[in-house]
């Protein structure tokens, strides 16, 4: 029962194929390493539970391919976040 | 659908093909997201803004979303957008130029436009170089970097667009980068709310000519180097001037109060009429 409700909490994320051009921009700078690329070089989500709705991949498309639909408390943890500021880790989300 | 993506959906022409024009990975594509953001939030409907754009890779900007849009000759954005405002002054005139369009063929436009303080607002995305042409050097390509036309290295000293439009007289000020997409969408909402002529300079990056050609790597490694090289105002007040040295400024540059040129032209009217006495 507890691992179901685990489940339900991890965000969702749609990557549009149609419209991505495989810049990379998503992957380089998710900070938890959730996404990956494959060998064509265009996104996937390898670790679904590693998302922690930041959603930064969807601000930072150019392209608009990605989306998150984040989970209840995902607010939350951004705002987490993005308190630490950009000084931590190449990953960690800017401004 | 998240939500941030279904409101760009929203303000975008999907009988025009998608995906979009520019290379991947390029900033344009993350700005025209800010922009319509930004314009979401300042809560003018599609018909209040007119977006108007030159020649260039931002020059098909206007294209992609469902707003007035005008596409006008290289250089000239401004001009047409100043006949906009002065014919109709309730619309929203949002001009989106890239470095070539604004302070070299436009260079003339831009600081009077400036010095005039008509209400507009100037979006000028700096990649450095003219992109669509081929990779010539632009007025904003930095000294000793290579472009197509520069294939040594460029001996000319690069403008600095948000200190001109300061010296210009430009009442709003900001500059951005790409890679911090939500301080654009800050900066374009303060813009907008200003009455007078507001700039903001968002330095994206091209990697295909001038990445490639000055061994700056991909989009990503770009991005990277923006985030490296900006520091905040708040932050450079307190940075020593060797410490700032190959760095940037992002944020707010100013924000100040002069009277707008179609308030006063209105008052020159009304005395011409005898309406209003001087």
């Amino acid at each position: 029962m507890a691992e179901a409700q685990k489940k339900k909490e991890i965000p969702h994320i749609d990557i549009y194929k149609a419209w991505c051009k495989a810049c990379g921009i998503c992957v380089a700078f998710c900070p938890t390493e959730t996404l990956a690329r494959d060998e064509g070089g265009y996104p996937y989500v390898k670790y679904p539970e590693k998302c922690i709705n930041c959603g930064w991949c969807e601000i930072r498309c150019p392209d608009f391919a990605i989306t998150v639909e984040g989970k209840k408390n995902g607010k939350k943890v951004r705002d987490q976040f993005e308190k630490e500021g950009p000084e931590k880790g190449t990953a960690a989300p800017g401004q | 659908m998240a939500e941030i993506t279904r409101l760009i959906h929203e303000y975008l022409r999907h009988d025009k093909k998608f995906p979009h024009v520019w290379c991947p990975g390029c900033g344009i594509g993350i700005m025209l997201g800010a922009l319509i953001r930004a314009i979401d939030k300042t809560g003018y409907s599609k018909d209040d803004i007119v977006l108007v754009s030159g020649i260039g890779c931002t020059g098909r900007l206007p294209v992609y979303v469902d707003f007035n849009t005008l596409h006008t000759t290289h250089g000239r954005a401004l001009t047409f957008a100043t006949g906009i405002k002065l014919a109709k002054p309730r619309l929203k005139v949002i001009v989106i130029m890239g470095d070539g369009d604004a302070v070299a063929i436009g260079g003339n436009h831009f600081i009077h436009a400036a010095r005039r303080n008509i209400d507009l607002t100037a979006i000028i995305v700096n990649n450095n170089v003219y992109g669509m042409t081929g990779g010539q050097y632009s007025p904003t390509t930095p000294y000793g970097m290579k472009s197509t036309t520069t294939i040594y290295s460029n001996v000319e000293h690069a403008f600095n667009i948000s200190e001109l439009a300061v010296t210009a007289g430009a009442v709003f000020v900001g500059r951005g980068t790409v890679y911090h997409a939500k301080l654009l969408d800050s900066l374009m909402e303060k813009a907008f709310a200003k009455v007078g002529f507001s700039v903001v300079e968002i330095i994206s990056h091209c990697h295909t000519q001038f990445g490639r050609l000055n061994r700056m790597g991909t989009a990503v490694e770009m991005m990277q180097w923006q985030r490296d090289h900006s520091v905040t105002v708040e932050k450079a007040a307190q940075m020593k001037a060797e410490e700032l040295k190959d760095k940037f400024k992002i944020g707010v540059l100013v924000d100040r109060e002069l009277p707008a040129y179609q308030d006063e032209y209105e008052k020159v009217r009304k005395w011409a009429k005898g309406t209003e006495k001087r």
